[in-house]
């Protein structure tokens, strides 16, 4: 029986702070920044907002969409670089809220920006191998940029959940193959408040190779080729990084564009990649073949083939819009964001 | 709120999770183990929709420690559809006032860390209805 994606649900906060408002504290030029980045606003949680309550909410929206019984959900993996606790697990808190407890499996997962698609993967290998029924997997993060680095004008705050099962499919996996190597371009020890990374090191070893060959390693294990693709989303750091990457696999800007969320909520780490899936799968037809590439630092990617099924239309009407978390928002100017952040020491 | 306390009341705040006296049709929350009415011992586990109403609300600008780091927040009492009056935080409203009567649904947020090194507290609060398109 066909394994593949059951429900899927997005979360976004809806503070907005604009590239150009970031851009104003430092002296340098907005409107170049965000042109360069392909950014214009990002996410903001809220002060009583994290990781765990992103997915939650993400969860939530997922488990409806999916109209599976919870008795169903057999696994739940949260995926994150930005877990509120060390030690004590953001994937048990959202198997209580959910009320998926207590016979199911959980577990937090760290892969930079790709842990979510890597529990993707896991919950798929559990339901294929029949050992649950059903599965949840979510990508989810807040991450900061220190003051004044360049990451500080995209690290958002959002997530995906998916519902990964063998009934009510809303899209049928195809096929998924992975690209790791140990490549030191981004990273955050215990204990750092904000991560490093090796600048412009970020882009050509790091990014590029590991999606590209993601990608083309999918297309050769499952005999297809890039034109057999009708919608595509990458990972999203920044805007401009996932449409270079079409551009070198040869795919038409035109079926990557629609995933950029990224220029509205700015890179959600674990959830871009699968956020802009999530609102490809809002747009597409029955029958369409989606393709989905995670990029996580460190680094490798994962890439997934999807077709989408008739159900889909039906089952959207149960879910929230990914562009309803995106239109949903609030303007706070820096001040107020370093607030919400943390950004000012008390002590 | 002592980690004992906290974990006792997960069921009800992370998920709204009330109690039903199926002899008398009343529906308990925050749960109860036996019914007041009847004595009823045997009361069934039910989630209720987390839907309702603003009933009325206050500002809080100052706070109990703990909850300065949201300040100002508004309160309310809220109704839900099944009937049952509740309190909760309200978040999500822009820059917006709270108004009476408008729509609720509940949202999964933190209640407030405990100091530095302790564990977070989380549970329901209430936004401007989001989720619900249909059903
Ligand atoms: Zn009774």
């Amino acid at each position: 029986m066909q394994t593949g994606i059951a429900g899927y649900g997005v979360y976004a906060p809806m503070n907005r702070i604009t590239v150009d408002e970031i851009a104003g504290v430092w002296g340098e030029d907005g409107v170049s920044k965000s042109r360069g980045l392909n950014v214009f606003e990002k996410s903001v949680p809220d002060p009583d907002e994290d990781t765990i309550t992103i997915s939650v909410e993400a969860a939530r929206i997922a488990m409806k969409m999916s109209r599976l019984a919870r008795e169903k959900i057999g696994a739940v993996y949260v995926g994150s670089e930005s877990h509120p606790f060390a030690v004590y697990p953001s994937a048990v808190h959202v198997a209580e809220a959910l009320g998926v407890t207590p016979h199911v499996t959980a577990a937090d997962l760290e892969f930079a920006c790709k842990a979510g698609t890597a529990g993707m993967q896991m919950v798929f290998g559990l339901v294929a191998g029949n050992i649950i029924d059903a599965g949840i997997a979510i990508g989810a993060d807040t991450s900061q940029g220190r003051p004044g680095d360049p990451l500080e004008y995209t690290a958002g705050a959002g997530g995906a959940a998916f519902v990964i099962g063998k009934d009510n499919l809303v899209a049928e996996l195809e096929g998924t193959y992975s690209f790791t190597t140990d490549t030191p371009d981004f990273w955050r020890r215990e204990g750092a408040m904000y991560p490093s990374h090796g600048s412009r090191f970020t882009g050509a070893p790091a990014y590029f190779r590991h999606v590209i060959n993601a990608a083309n390693g999918l297309m050769e294990k499952l005999g297809l080729t890039i034109n057999d693709f009708d919608r595509a989303s990458f990972h999203q750091p920044n805007g401009a990084f996932p449409l270079k990457a079409a551009k070198i696999l040869g795919l038409p800007l035109e079926k990557i564009e629609d995933s950029l969320a990224v220029k509205y909520i700015g890179n959600t780490y674990s959830g871009a990649s699968i956020v802009g899936f999530a609102r490809q799968l809002d747009l597409a037809k029955p029958g369409e073949r989606i393709l989905l590439v995670s990029y996580g630092s460190g680094a490798g990617s994962d890439a997934f083939s999807f077709i989408v099924t008739d159900a889909i239309e039906d089952a959207r009407k149960h879910g929230v819009p990914v562009d309803k978390m995106i239109s949903r928002k609030r303007y706070i100017n820096y001040a107020t964001y370093a607030r919400y952040r943390g950004k000012i020491r008390m002590k | 709120m002592s980690i004992a306390d906290y974990w006792r009341l997960e069921a009800p705040r992370f998920r709204l999770e009330a109690t039903k006296c199926e002899k008398c049709e009343k529906l308990y929350f925050p749960p109860k183990v036996v019914c007041p009415q009847c004595g009823n011992k045997e009361l069934k586990k039910v989630e209720i929709s987390g839907k309702g109403k603003l009933i009325s609300f206050s500002r809080i600008d100052k706070p109990a420690d703990e909850h300065t780091y949201v300040a100002p927040y508004y309160v309310g009492i809220i109704e839900l559809e099944e009937g049952i009056r509740l309190s909760g935080s309200l978040v999500d409203l822009g820059d917006k006032e709270p108004e009476e009567g408008m729509k609720v649904e509940i949202a999964f947020r933190k209640y407030y860390p405990v100091g530095d090194e302790g564990v977070i507290y989380y549970g329901y609060k209430f936004r401007p209805l989001l989720m619900s398109l249909e059903d």
